[in-house]
């Protein structure tokens, strides 16, 4: 087996000869677009005046929501209607009402914050409770319920009740926000944009141009980061900068100033919960009902898709006999809230970890042992009567006791916190179950192009965007793989909608899936055709052979003793006129969901896992630092184990910084707080602990997907929700038995030394 | 002289990039674009490049200010015969690169902590880093990928000692 390639640029990005958006394609008389943004989180436009901006030298254009020759709207997918630039009403702080296209970016910049605008003030609705007083939901609450809740309730021997406010989370990809636009010779746009989705900003840009789709091509060789910020938020960006390309006949070029960034686009949605458990004495769950509420901002965006992940994920990994979920999307004045990975799964997960965790407090159960007693076993269904298949729950949880020696660790601790009167010690664990799909059945299929050349190299584009994820070096392998060549030979392309149309977002993990699927059957149509090709060759120089008997390995083909370079046979295919082109495409089968009845298969498989997170809390400042991490993660049989690992580092950090440091307040003129790396922290090589061990289980499951792997983009983010238990556990540690602990969610230093004080003042009470 | 080294290599300072960023002049007047711009205020550390071997936040750094100096971007960092630096392959053997958007400002911090200490310890090497935001990796393969950069910059020690 060769060794498995990790990354196809790690080569160009470590030499920094890999180039983003913005460093190529660019022209001597480029023009730069910088935005205008609303100020008002809630208010009719009475006036621009854009006097000044226009007589600074160098500008050639200011562009409003007038000078749209097409549909003023960039809702994809949904019924809503979000303008490019809003003709009267702004909705948030941030919003674009007009654009400044000139000569450099200074000037632009200069010139946009010279335009000023007068607003007549309308009430922002800011809260979730304003938002649900108001009726501002998106759509009548969403509900999935099984079995008798009420009656659960009545039999419980022990009842945990709770309400949990989740913050937001700002994606901080490095790169922010970008499209260069370029006007093609027929009245046409190439977009080299920023986003996860070039399908939609296809369509998208057509539309507000009033093009056919067909005159916009969007191309995107990679991104700096994205993590779901930009799978819909790169299309308003996007459709500015085609915008002004489009009225100036020029390339024109937009990036937002990282402050911009932050204050202008959609965080992971905060969602506010409240939740009740019934127990048996023993620990098991006999019913549950909880609430989500989610706050979606100023249009609905991807709202409806994060609340349903939100509902599919309230049981987790746990079978729930009697149930009750409840969703509301609310609409609120701040920027569209939108994808993030999990996307919303980790708040739908939250409420019920934390009543499982107050239910074994109270039981006087092993926080693990009650996970283990409750996870899903086969056979069992989900509240939403899909059976979950291949549910290893409980052994994740069994293979994490076992990597991180749980008893004598805990034993430890317990006694580093005897010995400790202002540092406590605390164990956190999760088990994680993410469903793999996307919950919006369509858009699970992906296509995938490949090209043969007479030297014997190959050309492959597919559906799926590079973002560091490596998405490119595990499709890669998969056509390497079933064509038994050496990855060196093949180039993966740039995404781009002219060779691979109507592709899905990159998203919901589901890149190297579909795109994997895709590639495989169209790199088997490839096989059939040249193994046709090399029976012929084999028998022009005198050996029998048959197709069946042929092995594509080592960059050759062979039958018996007989040997043919991948090379030749391709010069030899095509000099017999043999198609070296094809094009494969698959989509992910028995996808569908009644929305009115709450019952379907919204998911192909789930993803399961589990982590255990020691954390140290200094009660006398809040302050803490996590000392030891493990992760057994279930990958069934990997395209590429080091990649996996790679994701898995990294989603934890992502998910721990959520549940801990990160912390994005807005006041009540609905103005984001932090928008700056030195005002909203996320974790830094300091937060790693010295210890951070990870177990792949690389056991083949019956339920996975292509080459028998799984996905593992977002899956591992819910590890990170360790962190936020094991600072909890060691808040608990510091206070009498019984006593509650009021821990906010994200659990910073200054909201564990608050709860540690309210804690404190009770007991005086 | 308005003049600066980078990459080894003598530049002429036109007047009218004096009192711009380091970061502009590099990615804009000499096509240097490995250096990326994360912040613009100096934190993230996507920008950073060395200044007579020191780190420097490129994006706050007006070129007036290294006038004279060394600059050493990440485009020099390969060696003269084209191959990878030992620190860069590191980075690769790691699996320290995901997005790529951070990679150059890594490298580069972590080369000038190595060229000053050849053996830090786990806690050096955190100090030297905490200053390059990552959103990708979780860190734990880029603290790897210095940790095994480091033995290079040891050997290279030991022969000049000789």
């Amino acid at each position: 087996m060769p060794k498995k390639t990790r990354h196809l640029s790690g080569k160009l990005h470590v030499t920094g000869r890999s180039l983003f958006i913005g460093e190529e394609h660019i022209s001597a008389d480029m023009c730069h677009v910088a935005v205008v943004f609303s100020t008002c989180a809630h208010g009719r436009i009475i006036s621009m005046d854009a006097v000044s901006a226009k007589a600074l030298s160098g500008v050639h254009a200011i562009i409003t929501a007038a000078d749209i020759p097409g549909e003023n709207n960039i809702a994809h997918g949904n019924n809503d209607n979000q303008p490019l630039l809003p003709a009267d009403t702004v909705m948030y702080v941030g919003q674009p009402i007009a654009l400044v296209v000139a000569d450099s970016r200074q000037v632009a910049l200069e010139a946009a914050s010279r335009v000023t605008v007068n607003y007549e003030e309308m009430p922002a609705i800011l809260s979730i409770d304003a938002a649900v007083k108001a009726n501002q939901l998106y759509v009548p609450p969403r509900k999935i319920q099984r079995g008798d809740v009420a009656r659960a309730f009545a039999e419980a021997d022990c009842i945990i009740e709770g309400e949990v406010k989740i913050g937001a989370q700002e994606h901080f990809y490095l790169e922010t926000q970008r499209c260069l636009a370029t006007p093609d010779e027929d009245g046409g746009i190439t977009l080299y944009a920023a986003t996860q989705s070039t399908t939609e900003v296809q369509a998208v840009a057509a539309r507000v141009l009033g093009l056919a789709n067909h005159k916009i091509t969007v191309d995107v060789k990679r991104l700096g980061g994205a993590f779901g910020g930009k799978e819909s938020q790169g299309t308003l960006w996007a459709g500015l900068a085609a915008l002004a390309a489009h009225y100036t006949h020029k390339s024109c070029y937009l990036e937002l100033r990282r402050i911009d960034d932050i204050m202008a686009t959609g965080k992971r949605h905060p969602f506010e919960n409240t939740y009740r458990l019934a127990c048996s004495a023993d620990g098991r769950i006999l019913g549950y009902e909880v609430i989500l509420k989610s706050n979606g901002g100023a249009y609905i965006d991807l709202s409806l898709a994060i609340l349903e992940r939100g509902l599919y994920h309230s049981d987790h990994a746990y079978f729930i006999p009697n149930i009750s979920i409840t969703g509301y999307a609310c609409k609120t004045n701040l920027p569209p809230n939108t994808a993030f990975r999990g996307f919303g799964a980790p708040q739908g997960i939250f409420p019920i970890e934390i009543a499982l965790q107050q239910a074994a407090e109270k039981l006087g159960i092993d926080p693990i042992e009650i996970r283990k007693r409750n996870c899903y076993i086969t056979g069992q269904t989900a509240p939403y009567g899909m059976e979950v298949c291949d549910p290893v729950g409980r052994e994740m949880l069994e293979e994490l006791e076992a990597l991180a020696s749980y008893k004598q660790l805990r034993n430890k601790v317990d006694e580093y916190n005897a010995s400790h009167q202002y540092h406590k010690q605390g164990i956190g664990v999760v088990p994680g179950k993410f469903g793999i799909s996307f919950t919006t059945g369509f858009l699970n299929q992906g296509s995938a192009l490949v090209w043969i050349y007479t030297d014997g190299t190959i050309s492959l584009s597919h559906g799926g965007v590079e973002m560091g994820q490596s998405v490119n070096a595990k499709v890669a392998s998969v056509v390497a793989r079933t064509l038994g060549v050496s990855m060196d030979r093949i180039r993966v392309e740039s995404a781009n909608t002219k060779r691979v149309g109507n592709a899905s977002p990159t998203a919901a993990s589901t890149g190297s899936d579909i795109n994997g699927y895709a590639a495989e059957n169209a790199a088997k149509k490839l096989k059939r055709r040249l193994s046709r090709m090399a029976v012929r060759y084999f028998s022009e120089r005198g050996i029998a052979c048959v197709e069946e008997d042929l092995v594509f390995a080592d960059d050759a083909v062979v039958s018996g003793d007989a040997r043919v370079s991948f090379a030749d046979l391709v010069n030899f295919a095509y000099t017999h006129y043999c198609d070296l082109g094809s094009h494969g495409y698959y989509f992910t089968p028995g996808i569908t969901f009644n929305r009115e009845k709450g019952r379907g298969t919204p998911f192909y498989y789930f993803v399961f896992g589990a982590a255990l997170a020691v954390s140290q809390v200094d009660l006398l400042t809040g302050e803490y630092e996590c000392k030891k991490i493990y992760i057994v993660h279930d990958s069934s049989q990997s395209l590429n184990p080091d990649i996996d690992l790679g994701q898995i580092y990294g989603a934890f950090v992502q998910g721990y910084g959520y549940c801990t440091m990160e912390d994005i307040s807005f006041n009540d003129k609905g103005q984001y707080l932090a928008l700056t790396p030195s005002t909203y922290k996320f974790p830094t090589i300091c937060d790693i602990p010295p210890t951070f061990k990870i177990k792949l289980l690389d056991l083949l499951r019956e339920h996975a997907s292509v080459l028998g792997s799984k996905a593992v983009g977002e899956p591992p983010f819910i590890y990170g929700l360790a962190g936020w238990f094991a600072l909890y556990d060691a808040l608990k540690r510091s206070v009498p038995q019984g006593s509650a602990i009021d821990l906010a969610f994200p659990a910073t230093p200054e909201a564990v030394l608050m709860a540690k004080v309210q804690s404190a003042k009770k007991e005086t009470v | 002289m308005n003049t600066m080294i980078v990459n080894r290599e003598k530049i002429t300072v036109p007047p009218a990039w004096e009192k711009r960023t380091l970061l502009d002049f590099l990615r804009e007047y000499l096509h240097l674009t490995g250096n990326k711009n994360g912040c613009g205020i100096g934190v993230c550390g996507a920008c950073t490049v060395l200044v007579d071997e020191v780190p420097r936040r490129s994006c706050i750094t007006k070129v007036e200010t290294v006038l004279g100096k060394q600059v050493l971007t990440i485009e020099g960092m390969e060696q003269n015969d084209g191959s990878l630096h030992p620190l860069q392959q590191a980075f690769l053997d790691a699996g320290a690169v995901q997005c790529g958007f951070c990679t150059p400002g890594m490298v580069l911090t972590s080369h000038a902590l190595l060229l000053r200490n050849p053996n830090p310890t786990e806690e050096e090497v955190k100090q030297a880093l905490k200053g390059n935001l990552c959103r990708c990796t979780g860190y734990v393969q880029i603290f790897d990928a210095v940790m095994k950069g480091a033995e290079f910059y040891r050997k290279k020690e030991g022969k000049t000692d000789e």
